[in-house]
């Protein structure tokens, strides 16, 4: 196994809201290893922006940490005062956000902002901070790099925009990245490019990063590994293709089969109804409202995370000895059946 | 569900229908094509898809089809009836009738010719050297900058080292002072801290309480009393159950306790400690730093002087080319003899413009009467009224919705312009038309913000269907909501069409729910219909590049098949565009690619090769 380079333990935090405590995350634990993607997917207020916000230290000021840790580089960086997190935030832990232009000043040419990361963080002389983002530029694909670093970010296209953003997180060798939704504003063929960008420098230098999203065609593209998240809680964690071909908990199954591809030529599954509030989180499973296959049990106890194979897990009654068979969806199926061949 | 279609009505027309957006003023003024000659049938009940990246035109078309915008060329035609139409290309042929008209008048004039002739080649001449100019730029700056490449090798290097000692260095003091912090921390017992803490609290809960009931009117006293013996008994309990749990951390505590002395001897030993590893530290990379070898800054100077000089000459040698090059032409232009009047007082001359001018007069009479003929179906009452038969539903549930209008007066707003139907009427269609959309009525009375994402969208449809709508536009309906309700907007949408009826312009840029919904789809690029066939047939058969790498980007929820998806790339500039001219031409049944002809006769032959592989298989199975 690789070097495992970041620990999540148990990790639970709460926001203060004026209607009550909410429970954003509810004991996560997973592990980073170098070198690999790990995809977190989930609908929006799953959890999946707050656990990575809190593992580069930039939660609301009304956040609350509950229990668990972050453990990197011996140290818990949930108990990391604000300046000793200066030295891990952008230089060792990067974050590259959905929206490119809410990310980048838009009255500072675009090359300067590259420059100041290399300027603030580890000093460096301006002419050669501004040599090194001329070469950061060319490495992440713009063309003309020279004559684009005195360019504002309002001349830069979306796709070319989120290149900026990339070549300002990885401008001080962060050895881990955060992408949230980095493609979700961009188009089919931009979000190719920056996904085989992406997939490149991960090569290049031995990045781990962590992919949130809720596109599976991207995940399935990017990701060695998948953690899927709901309401606050990781239900399956595996392998890429464990969790595509092999999925256990029934939320995946309805994940994989709401989303048409360009096999599908039924009616889409949908997942009724919409998630549980959680500043009133749901005594049982929370996901066993909407869940076609829930049982008694579901609605009055959690499900610990069952052991498929030493690197699939699933939080789902159903993978208890006692549980009754069930039909898997039709879309799951035919999944297994056309492995690799859609088209 | 193909069968559903009905082949022999058109509902929807669009002919040539261009939208230029009008950007900049005076010397940047730019006329952009949004939209540039789009033609298009959509049939009775079928779902036509528009597919294409952002900025391809395809939101403008849906909106210049609905009347937001104003076309500036073209005619959309609803039910036989023109609802809009453009201008632009009336204008254009007047200017061109004009400008003919002038051209013909000077071929009159010999001379004139030759002068513009002359003018143009002194213009080509010129631009020619000023573009060796830049190119010359560009060489010396990669010259210059391949000269200074040792030396600013060695200040990288040398920065590095200094960055990686300061890292090492900080390293050092973070675990010196966590030292400290833990050493600090032994002044105390902490559990025996706590367990007082507790102590304290239990007793302030049982004090409060004890208080409660002494005051207590209600009570009598032989009860009081009872009560404030089990009250004392509980606490004792309480305050043992405490004890015991902490006793052996406090115990375990107490061994670790010290005193200030020991401490303040701890840190200095911890200091001492840091302070050697600081200086192990420093003169280790001091030596690091000094076995840099740092190249000779006088030699690179001397190399950078001489290639600078040596292309300030070649500049001032094409500069002079210009100078002598404006010259030699100007001298050439002032030698024409000058052409006048009395060249074209020829009488033969004469009659023949007149006749010019008179043809191109009647000409431009008839273009501006069909032009006001344009400008009349916009403005006119009865396209309003027909226009009313296509709605629409946009992208974003959250801003397309009135914050401050309940969702009866949402939906039921525009019936309310309409003026026909008394309140009543309105409340009752309100009411169906939110049961049609899987919401319950008693929600009419709310605002938009008690609702989420997908069912703000159904608030959306049900704003659409309340018209009795033909034809609706949906402008990415789905393109902002989450995962799970993306599925049940969309399933809505299918049952509706087949309830209603409805024939659906379907607006989206994800190319999998495209091919799940629509009968036909018509892929755009930079506002042109590159590629229109039905949906299975385009995704089977797809012709123009641009499809192509389109289809070979969308990631598919399929690790293995994701592992070998090969994206391929499309140049525009692949095309030849120069003299051969593209038009949208037929392909196949129903398969329309936009193309020139020899672009066109390559893909036949590879469509028909193709075809006819397909067929052979579907005989094997067969």
């Amino acid at each position: 196994m690789a070097e495992k380079i970041l620990e999540v333990k148990d990790l639970a935090i709460s926001f203060k809201t004026q209607y009550g405590i909410l429970q954003a995350i509810r004991g996560v634990s997973f592990d980073l290893f170098r070198g690999e993607t790990l995809a977190i997917v989930g609908e929006s207020g799953s959890g999946k922006s707050v656990t990575s916000r809190a593992i580069i230290g930039l939660l609301a000021g009304n956040s609350i940490y509950e229990n668990g840790e972050i453990i990197y580089q011996n140290r818990d960086l949930t108990k990391l005062p604000e300046e000793l997190f200066h030295e891990i935030r952008g230089s060792r832990i990067s974050m590259i956000f959905q929206d490119p232009m809410s990310s980048l000043n838009p009255i500072q040419p675009v090359g300067q902002q590259i420059a100041e990361s290399l300027i603030f963080k580890s000093g460096m002389p301006k002419d050669l901070a501004k040599k090194r983002a001329i070469e950061l530029m060319a490495q992440v694909g713009i063309t003309d790099a020279e004559k684009r670093y005195f360019q504002f970010p309002f001349q830069f296209s979306g796709g070319m925009r989120q290149r900026i953003v990339i070549s300002i997180a990885l401008a001080n060798n962060a050895e881990i990245l955060i992408c949230d939704e980095p493609t979700t504003a961009l188009d089919v063929t931009i979000q190719g490019q920056i996904l085989e960008l992406i997939n490149q420098l991960k090569i290049d230098r031995k990045l781990s990063v962590i992919f949130i999203t809720h596109d599976l065609g991207v995940v399935a593209n990017m990701a060695d590994r998948i953690a899927v998240m709901y309401a606050g809680k990781i239900v399956e964690i595996g392998k890429a293709e464990e969790v595509f071909y092999n999925p256990k908990h029934p939320y995946t199954w309805a994940l994989l089969s709401s989303m048409p591809n360009l096999a599908t030529s039924n009616r889409l599954d949908a997942i009724s109804g919409t998630p549980p509030n959680m500043i009133f989180p749901p005594k049982g499973d929370a996901f066993a409202e909407r869940n076609k296959f829930a049982m008694a049990i579901d609605f009055e106890q959690q499900p610990p995370l069952f052991k498929v194979s030493d690197t699939h897990y699933a939080a789902t009654w159903l993978l208890h000895p006692d549980a009754p068979k069930v039909t898997l969806p039709e879309a799951v199926v035919t999944l297994q059946k056309n492995r690799g061949k859609i088209k | 569900m193909a069968n559903m279609i009905d082949y022999k009505e058109k509902v929807l027309q669009v002919k040539n229908l261009k939208k230029y957006f009008r950007v900049g003023s005076g010397k940047r003024k730019l006329n952009i094509p949004a939209v540039d000659g789009v033609t298009f049938d959509i049939y009775k009940r079928e779902v036509f898809g528009v597919v294409g990246e952002s900025g391809s035109g395809k939101t403008t078309l849906g909106r210049t089809i609905i009347k937001l915008y104003q076309p500036t060329d073209g005619t959309v035609t609803l039910n036989n009836i023109a609802i809009s139409a453009g201008i632009l290309s009336y204008q254009e042929e007047i200017e061109r009738i004009k400008k003919q008209l002038a051209d013909d008048i000077t071929s009159l004039d010999p001379l004139k010719i030759k002068a513009i002739d002359l003018r143009r080649k002194k213009e080509l001449v010129i631009s020619g050297l000023k573009k060796e100019l830049i190119n010359l730029e560009k060489d010396k700056l990669i010259e210059v900058t391949a000269s200074t490449k040792q030396y600013d090798q060695f200040r990288a290097d040398q920065y590095r080292t200094k960055a990686l000692m300061t890292i090492d260095l900080q390293k050092v003091i973070f675990d010196y002072n966590q030292q400290v912090m833990k050493t600090n921390q032994r002044l105390q017992n902490e559990s025996l801290l706590k367990y007082k803490n507790e102590v304290k609290i239990a007793t302030l809960k049982r004090d409060n309480k004890l208080e409660g009931l002494q005051d207590s009117a209600a009570l009598e006293k032989e009860t009081i009393k009872q009560r404030i013996e089990v009250l004392n008994k509980d606490h004792q309990f309480f305050l043992l159950k405490l004890k015991e749990t902490y006793q052996p951390q406090i115990d375990a505590d107490a061994k670790n306790v010290l005193t200030k002395q020991q401490v303040n001897t701890l840190i200095l030993g911890f200091a001492k400690d840091k302070n050697q590893k600081v200086m192990a530290i420093k003169a280790d990379y001091q030596k690091q730093l000094k076995n840099l070898v740092e190249p000779d800054k006088t030699s690179y100077t001397k190399e950078k002087q001489k290639t600078e000089q040596k292309f300030a000459i070649l500049k001032k040698e094409i500069e002079q080319k210009i100078v002598d090059a404006n010259k030699s032409l100007n001298l050439e232009i002032s030698k024409l003899p000058k052409s006048t009047t009395s060249n074209l007082k020829n009488p033969e001359i004469q009659a023949k413009i007149t006749q010019l001018k008179t043809s191109a007069n009647l000409k431009i009479r008839e273009l501006k009467a069909k032009l006001s003929d344009a400008k009349r179906v916009n403005q006119s009452g009865d396209t309003l009224k027909e226009s009313q038969k296509m709605q629409m539903i946009f992208q974003d549930p959250i801003s397309s919705l009135n914050p401050r209008m309940t969702v009866k007066e949402i939906i039921g707003e525009g019936l309310i312009i309409q003026g026909k139907l008394s309140k009543k009427e309105i409340e009752k269609k309100v009411a169906q038309s939110l049961e049609l959309v899987g919401l319950s009525p008693e929600y009419a009375s709310r605002y938009p913000h008690e609702f989420s994402g997908g069912q703000r969208q159904r608030i959306g449809v049900a704003r659409a269907l309340i018209m009795d709508p033909n034809v609706i536009i949906a402008d990415e309906p789905i393109s902002s909501l989450d995962v799970s309700i993306r599925a049940q907007v969309i399933n809505l949408l299918f049952a509706l069409r087949e309830k209603l009826g409805l024939t659906i312009l379907f607006i989206a840029h994800d190319l999998s729910v495209v091919r799940f919904f629509c009968d036909r789809i018509a892929v755009m690029y930079n506002g042109k219909v590159v590629e229109m066939a039905p949906s299975e047939e385009l995704f089977k058969n797809p012709m123009h590049p641009y499809t192509v790498s389109l289809l070979s980007a969308i990631p598919q929820p399929d690790p293995d098949y994701e592992k070998n998806r090969q994206r391929i790339h499309y140049n525009p500039r692949q095309h030849q565009y120069l003299t051969d001219l593209p038009t949208l031409q037929e392909i196949g049944p129903n398969h329309h690619v936009y193309a020139n002809k020899a672009e066109f006769e390559l893909m036949k032959k590879q469509y028909e090769s193709v075809s006819k592989s397909t067929e052979k298989k579907g005989k094997v199975k067969a």
